[in-house]
């Protein structure tokens, strides 16, 4: 079963943007928004400041890489929907779409600075194992 | 402490400390991924370990146990979050670990 409340638990401004949403795009709501927007002070509120700071905030890697590193993630992590959504901004950020597919594709092989491609192996470590050590650093 | 950990510890807080549907314990228990009894401790598992995994029994399971949704959301949530937080710090310890004995100058 799902849980109902995601589906029409709403309260009824967050009902009205849904309506909305689906009247202006002709698609029904994403199921990520309709999490987040439930009980919003509770998960979606504090996980959007979190969210924006990885994300967006300050850093020295830029937003397509990070938006990369998130598809490569949600990709070890075997979630379709997440994959396409952040493979398909970060394609739009580094205006490059073939890259982007050859290194979901094989990382090994892809055409990427090393150490990216580093990162994105100890990303997949932690999200396989749950676990890193200094060496994969 | 950097607005990325401030914003981490602003969430915790938030689901673990402040007003919910569940309680405390089980929000902490599910947070931690230990003490949760059968059948949602089995579910916090695999959120924590395999979300891909989770099906409709699982959640159905949870309610049968007497756990209202708004309790199996907030569970679910403090499982993903919980497990998040772990991979985080596990990746910071061996990132403070690397920069105190860099590979080639042990």
């Amino acid at each position: 079963m799902r849980l109902r409340i995601l589906e029409s638990g709403h309260g009824f401004g967050t009902k009205a943007l849904f309506a909305l949403i689906r009247t202006v795009s002709r698609q029904p709501v994403l199921d990520v928004v309709k999490l987040a927007k439930y009980r919003a002070d509770f998960y979606g509120g504090p996980m959007q400041g979190v969210t924006h700071e990885a994300m967006r905030g300050p850093s020295t890697w830029s937003v397509g890489d990070r938006e990369l590193m998130a598809a490569f993630v949600a990709k070890t992590n075997q979630c379709e929907f997440c994959t396409k959504a952040h493979a398909a901004v970060a394609q739009r950020a580094y205006r490059d779409g073939k890259t982007v597919s050859a290194l979901l594709s094989d990382l090994e092989t892809a055409a990427i600075a090393e150490p990216l491609r580093a990162t994105l192996l100890m990303l997949g470590k932690l999200t396989r194992e749950h676990a890193v050590n200094a060496e994969d650093m | 402490m950097s607005d990325i950990r401030r914003a981490r510890k602003a969430l915790e807080r938030r689901i673990l400390d402040g007003a919910g549907k569940a309680s405390p314990f089980d929000r902490r228990s599910a947070f931690n991924n230990s003490g949760l009894g059968e059948p949602p401790g089995a579910l916090v598992d695999k959120v924590a370990r395999h979300a891909y995994r989770v099906t409709d029994e699982d959640i159905a399971a949870a309610r049968v146990s007497g756990l209202s949704e708004d309790q199996v959301f907030e569970i679910v949530v403090c499982a993903a979050v919980g497990h998040a937080t772990r991979q985080y710090d596990a990746a910071l310890a061996a990132l403070e670990a690397a920069a105190v004995n860099p590979i080639g100058k042990e």
